[in-house]
């Protein structure tokens, strides 16, 4: 079992905790803690409330995957015992299922994939406790409101006693040595997170879901790149995906994007129309296309 | 809640100081002296000395300075107390409070005891058990005429303690803890009082810089008689309290006056010429608009000396000092203000040429031992400049040649030197790691280390009675895992603990959280708790659960890489492809030849290389397409009808949609 997989273990046995609680199970584990909820978030193992500084778990969750052979991924929490528990029930001859290895992933926690004959997963996810979900990365992002200021800034200004660099919109790096009163995209290093602010036209917002400030700031430039050929949707480091988006690309395969060089990830089995969809969640970004 | 504050007759601004009734006194006194204790069979002794009733006044906003006035004074009137009766007055509050039905009220003698305590608390170091010492000192107190002799009535201090003992274990079954009565006091009344204190006023200037430098480790609950028998502090301690310290048979008598002592603590630090300080916590305030703050633990105003004017430091406040400090405490600890005035004076100690600030909830502070994390550094240190230089931060503040401004730095990188102040900032001993359920309850397999960050030499380490090994500074103990109660001993009791092992967790709370996509501030949170927003228009995720929404249809799977064709229900259709295997597929080993057609409101689907059709819906199909009807007529009528899951049907449905295909003009 990999250090994520047991951190997904424990946050299933406690069911829900506090950020401080995540930060020193990451700690004994050597995980570093805000990535970690990062990947967990976009498997839809777990969710967080950045307001009250709290985590908790999802329900235990059969997730169609779309192109993927007629199989499901066991998303949410994952007690010790349920492992053993689906093992059990694929066995029974009721069910036409096939419960494959688990297979391992850098950054998160193993993909657990049922093969089924779709008839039987109702009554193999009532025997199971599991809930249900056909295609939910899809459905993810077609509910997820597009991208706007209104919708996703509020007015605030950055607080003093905390460090801010800008951000340059044509490397992405941050700054520190420039004027306070830059427009652009500002991040403040605050104390549990960065957080991300806005000055435009003179005024300040907080994007508190600092993934978006990328995406509103920088519109124009292009962080996303699509490849045809090999269905990968292609994101900057410096720029990831909003949760839900980036859930939403997840789920595509159920598996956490891989590292594509140099400072890029790719997520996997993206269609064209999902890559589209993302694209107009995040407000009609620039992207590009690749072969 | 402060005090309110008002014009006084004169003119000026005062405070309007509340007094306190007897009824008050007792429930303040109670929980500062005697407050509900976190574990059992805790000893306690009533303790009562000026530091205790200084920190009682301040939590109700009384003047600190005459509180020990107003609460004889208090005392006084409701007992009668004068020259002539004495204490006499306490006999019948005594004989009542042992009448009345149990669970008893505080004890309505209670405040005239800590009284009587205190006037022992205020002994010098000779006077050990010393009536001609103690009774002047209850006189003064009460108000009472010099006079020679026992004070009247002061016999029934004994029987009032024994009183109070028995209420607190019996009555609040110990929850403010037992009262320890020493039995082997050579003057049975004025002993009974001294018995409750073991500390002098000396001592306690000695046990606060004791508790300064030791308060991580007295908060972990280090024994606390050990630590200060550990501790240089000791040899400062009166005559009266080392020879106590070193007496086997008095230890639970100590422990207990050095918990009641360092309760009521108010966290200052006595300065060597008299009056007090307080530890200053620097703050930096990063560029664009940098600055050096400084804060302290201090419940009242600190009058704080900068250059050639003086600034207040409120409680819970800052003062902005010049970037200078930071020149001045390089080589030695700078006082600033007056130790003497009555909130004392700011201490910064002596932090040398590199001053390290960690990112915290009120922003950059300073750390002497930095526990992780992203570190900014004020340092002139030229080597730490020139290592660094890439983390340079630009900063504009005058009067800082010499210094420079590093960002992000990790602390293992940076290999600091033992800091310059003996403070500790971690506990000598505690477990850390594990991955915890509960406090000290942690999940098999995955149990907590003992670590040591400050022994002065090995220490045995014993879990569950047996010895597994010894422990020094910096090192971690792994601990069982196994599941059940473990209990850990370091030092032959320097430390207890027990930690819990077990199988599975609570497991509550899934789903607690969830995205409100209804909601406007969707975009603007991330996940709250289920039911905050509008119930009436729930459209959430919660992992991969989405709510308010019909389910979606479910595709149709494939193994024969033969096309197929789909009909739908409004009469439309369309042919699908196997398409070739998305490469993340075989990634991850799923090498099945299956393939799914979009079961986008399919009716029928058509498989014309094996001759077969499936139904997949009841539902009658609309009026056909002519390119739908050309498939169901090329299909022809020989075909195997089956189901869904593949199960024989009989054709008259199939049959019934070719007849309609025949009628669709072509």
């Amino acid at each position: 079992m990999s250090a994520y997989d047991r951190l997904l273990t424990w946050a299933s046995e406690l069911g829900t905790g506090s950020w401080r609680q995540w930060k020193g199970a990451c700690d004994h584990l050597g995980l570093e803690p805000t990535e970690s909820a990062r990947n967990l978030s976009a498997l839809g193992h777990a969710e967080f409330d950045w307001i009250d500084n709290r985590f908790a778990r999802a329900p235990p969750t059969a997730a169609f995957i779309p192109r993927s052979s007629g199989s499901v991924i066991v998303t949410g929490a994952r007690p010790r015992s349920l492992r053993r528990e689906l093992e059990r029930v694929c066995e029974d001859e009721r069910f036409d299922v096939y419960f494959h290895p688990p297979v391992g992933q850098q950054r998160g926690p193993e993909t657990w994939l049922i093969e089924a004959e779709l008839a039987d997963l109702d009554a193999f996810c009532a025997e199971t406790g599991l809930r249900f979900e056909i295609d939910p990365g899809r459905r993810i992002l077609e509910l997820t409101p597009r991208l706007t200021l209104a919708a996703a800034a509020e007015p605030d200004q950055p607080r003093e006693r905390f460090p801010r660099a800008w951000i340059d919109p044509d490397t992405l790096l941050e700054h520190y040595d420039v004027p306070p009163d830059r427009e652009g995209l500002w991040m403040v290093r605050e104390w549990r997170r960065d957080e991300a602010f806005l000055l435009h036209d003179g005024r300040w917002y907080r994007v508190p879901v600092r993934e978006h400030g990328v995406y509103l700031a920088y519109p124009h430039r292009p962080v996303l790149a699509y490849q045809r050929s090999r269905q990968r949707l292609l994101v900057s480091d410096a720029a990831p995906l909003p949760p839900l988006v980036a859930r939403g690309a997840t789920l595509q395969s159920g598996r956490l994007p891989l590292p594509c060089p140099p400072r890029r990830h790719a997520y996997v089995n993206v269609s064209r129309d999902v890559f589209e969809l993302i694209v107009d969640r995040l407000g009609g970004v620039n992207v590009t296309l690749e072969d | 809640m402060p005090p309110p504050v008002v014009e006084g007759s004169t003119g000026t601004i005062g405070i309007a100081r509340p007094k306190l009734g007897l009824g008050e006194w007792n429930a303040l006194l109670l929980d500062v002296l005697l407050p509900e204790q976190g574990r059992p069979g805790v000893h306690v002794l009533l303790s009562c000395d000026d530091e205790a009733v200084h920190r009682a006044a301040l939590q109700r906003g009384l003047d600190p300075d005459t509180a020990a006035d107003q609460l004889a004074e208090a005392v006084r009137v409701a007992h009668r107390i004068d020259a002539r009766h004495g204490l006499e007055g306490l006999h019948q509050p005594l004989e009542n409070f042992k009448r009345y039905p149990r669970p008893r009220p505080t004890p309505w003698f209670f405040s005239a005891l800590c009284v009587c305590v205190l006037a022992a608390s205020r002994m010098g170091e000779g006077d050990v058990d010393s009536a001609r010492a103690y009774y002047p000192r209850l006189r003064k107190l009460l108000g009472l005429p010099p006079e020679r002799g026992e004070v009247p009535g002061i016999r029934c201090v004994p029987e009032l303690l024994q009183a109070l003992g028995e209420w607190l274990s019996d009555d609040l079954q110990g929850r403010r803890g037992h009262l320890l009565i020493p039995a082997d006091v050579r003057l049975p009344y004025v002993g009974a009082c001294v018995g409750q204190t073991v500390f002098r006023g000396s001592d306690r200037r000695v046990l606060s810089r004791f508790f300064a430098d030791r308060r991580p480790s007295l908060e972990a609950q280090l024994d606390p008689l050990r630590l200060l028998r550990g501790s240089s502090h000791r040899h400062r301690l009166t005559g009266h309290a080392q020879a106590m310290l070193e007496d086997p048979a008095l230890e639970d008598r100590l422990r207990a006056a050095i918990e009641a002592a360092y309760r009521t603590w108010d966290g200052s630090v006595p300065a060597d010429a008299g009056g007090r300080t307080w530890l200053a916590r620097l703050q930096l305030v990063p560029p664009p608009r940098p600055s050096l703050l400084a804060g302290c633990a201090s419940r009242e105003p600190v009058r704080v000396q900068l250059h050639d004017h003086v600034e207040v430091l409120p409680p819970d406040g800052t003062v902005e000092l010049p970037w200078s400090v930071l020149d001045r405490v390089v080589h030695e600890g700078l006082t600033l203000g007056d130790p003497m005035e009555v909130g004392g004076a700011l201490r910064i100690p002596q932090l040398g040429p590199t001053i390290v600030f960690q990112s915290m909830e009120e922003g950059l502070l300073h750390v002497p031992r930095p526990s992780g994390g992203r570190l900014w550094v004020l340092t002139r240190d030229p080597a730490l400049q020139r290592r660094f230089a890439g983390h340079r931060v630009p900063l504009l503040g005058p009067g800082l040649s010499g210094w420079c401004l590093l960002r992000d730095l990790d602390a293992h990188d940076l290999g600091l030197a033992e800091p310059y102040e003996s403070t500790e900032t971690i506990a000598a001993l505690g477990l850390e790691g594990g991955l915890a359920l509960d406090v000290r309850t942690y999940l098999s397999g995955e149990p907590p280390s003992l670590v040591a960050h400050g022994l002065d030499e090995r220490a045995a380490v014993v879990v569950d009675g047996h010895q597994v090994g010894g422990i020094g500074v910096g090192d971690r103990l792994p601990l069982p895992g196994d599941q059940g109660v473990h209990e850990v001993v370091v030092a032959e009791g320097l430390w207890r603990c027990q930690y819990t092992v077990v199988d599975r967790g609570p497991r509550q709370g899934y789903g607690s959280l969830d995205h409100d996509l209804a909601s406007p501030a969707c975009l603007r949170s991330g996940a709250r708790p289920v039911g905050s927003g509008d119930d009436k228009a729930h459209l959430a995720v919660c992992g991969t659960v989405v709510s308010g929404l019909p389910p979606e249809r479910l595709p149709i799977m494939r193994r024969s890489p033969a096309p197929v064709i789909v009909i739908r229900a409004d009469g439309t259709c369309d042919r699908y492809t196997r398409p070739s295997p998305p490469p993340w597929l075989t990634e991850v080993g799923l090498d099945s030849p299956r393939w799914e057609v979009p079961d986008d409101n399919a009716c029928w689907l058509i498989c014309p290389e094996q001759r077969e059709v499936r139904r997949l819906d009841e539902r009658p199909v609309q009026t056909l397409t002519a390119t739908a009807a050309r498939h169901v007529l090329d299909t022809g009528r020989e075909v195997r009808v089956r189901d869904r899951r593949g199960a024989r049907l009989s054709v008259d449905g199939w049959q019934a949609l070719v007849d309609r295909a025949e009628r669709v003009p072509q």
